[in-house]
């Protein structure tokens, strides 16, 4: 009977050893990943002159998306910016963007398309997506789309989430 | 006339039928001679009783041993096939301790996964998953248009400009790029 209970005081202990070293979790290792994403949504005229624009400000973390929706006259575009922060604090940018697009308001059509783009960048780097492509020709007759994206890490500080 | 010895003898150790018992018992009450008998068997019984068998303790002690000595021996051969017995709540205890031992060393195997897991949930408190059957595009778009939850960000572009793809989505550092170039 004493080996009976030496058994299972040696069992109730190894599990309960276990059982901490499973509560280890810790709401700080949220905070150390802790990423803000700063949005310029720009709308760009027949002369690549700014027609209309909007600034945002999401917080995110390390590999989970900033979802955004865009609606148009004629399209709508969602766009995930997903930042994926690496050990030397350096960001490695993720852009997917969507695009269901209609030819004009009477056409039954509707046009799918889908890209996918990363680039590797500094804390607090400015990137541009252009999602419907870039204008190169000023003298084009359309208009364009392009979001500038800014990723602060924690310790870069809210404080200059305004630094160009 | 005197009885037999051996039926004097029989006598006394009691085995005699009762009948014969008392006839006995008066013939020896007359007789010198089988009360003599009788005497000595007496005296014989009380000197067997009183004898000692010689080294009976040393006989003891040593039988004694040799049995301790193959229990001990029994004991580490069947040790496995051992039948203990033990209560039932006692069982249940050691049962319930083992399901706690067993699944404290799961959650030690995978502490992080279900670590991660639970934070995305917290994460995603506001984020529904798209699950929907379409069968074209015009389906897609008719759902996209609808649903504008599990979005962080809502934008509507107030212009009434229709909108094109001007080629291959770009993705450039700021630096790199000069608008109209």
């Amino acid at each position: 009977m004493k080996h009976l209970l030496s058994g299972i005081s040696l069992l109730f202990f190894v599990t309960f050893c276990i059982a901490a070293q499973s509560d280890d979790f810790d709401i700080k290792d949220i905070e150390g990943k802790k990423l803000s994403v700063n949005l310029n949504t720009r709308l760009l005229g027949t002369e690549n002159e700014t027609v209309w624009h909007m600034e945002s400000t999401n917080l995110t973390i390390s590999g989970e998306a900033v979802k955004v929706k865009l609606k148009g006259e004629n399209l709508v575009l969602i766009a995930n910016i997903t930042p994926y922060l690496n050990p030397d604090n350096t960001i490695f940018l993720v852009a997917k963007g969507e695009i269901f697009l209609s030819d004009s308001d009477d056409s039954e059509e509707v046009k799918y398309y889908t890209t996918l783009q990363s680039l590797p960048v500094e804390d607090g780097e400015k990137v541009i997506f252009f999602p419907l492509g870039m204008a190169y020709d000023s003298n084009s007759n359309f208009y364009s789309i392009e979001m500038e994206i800014q990723v602060l890490s924690a310790e870069y500080g809210d404080g200059q989430a305004n630094k160009e | 006339m005197c009885p037999d010895s051996q039926l004097v003898s029989t006598y006394y150790d009691k085995e005699l039928d009762q009948r014969w018992s008392g006839e006995i018992k008066s013939h020896i009450a007359g007789c010198d001679k089988c009360g003599i008998q009788v005497s000595k068997y007496q005296e014989m019984s009380k000197l067997l009783g009183s004898c000692r068998v010689p080294g009976e303790q040393e006989m003891k002690l040593r039988v004694l041993g040799v049995i301790e000595r193959r229990r001990k021996v029994e004991y580490h051969e069947v040790f496995w096939k051992k039948h203990l017995a033990v209560s039932v709540p006692v069982l249940m205890g050691a049962a319930a301790l083992m399901i706690i031992f067993f699944a404290g060393i799961l959650m030690g195997f995978f502490p992080s996964q279900t670590r991660d897991s639970q934070v995305v949930e917290e994460i995603r408190t506001h984020s529904i998953g798209i699950n929907v059957q379409v069968i074209n595009l015009e389906d897609a778009a008719a759902y996209i248009l609808a649903d504008d939850s599990g979005f962080d960000l809502l934008i509507t572009i107030p212009s009434n400009e229709t909108l094109s793809v001007n080629g291959e989505p770009q993705l450039i550092r700021e630096a790199d790029y000069k608008r109209g170039q």
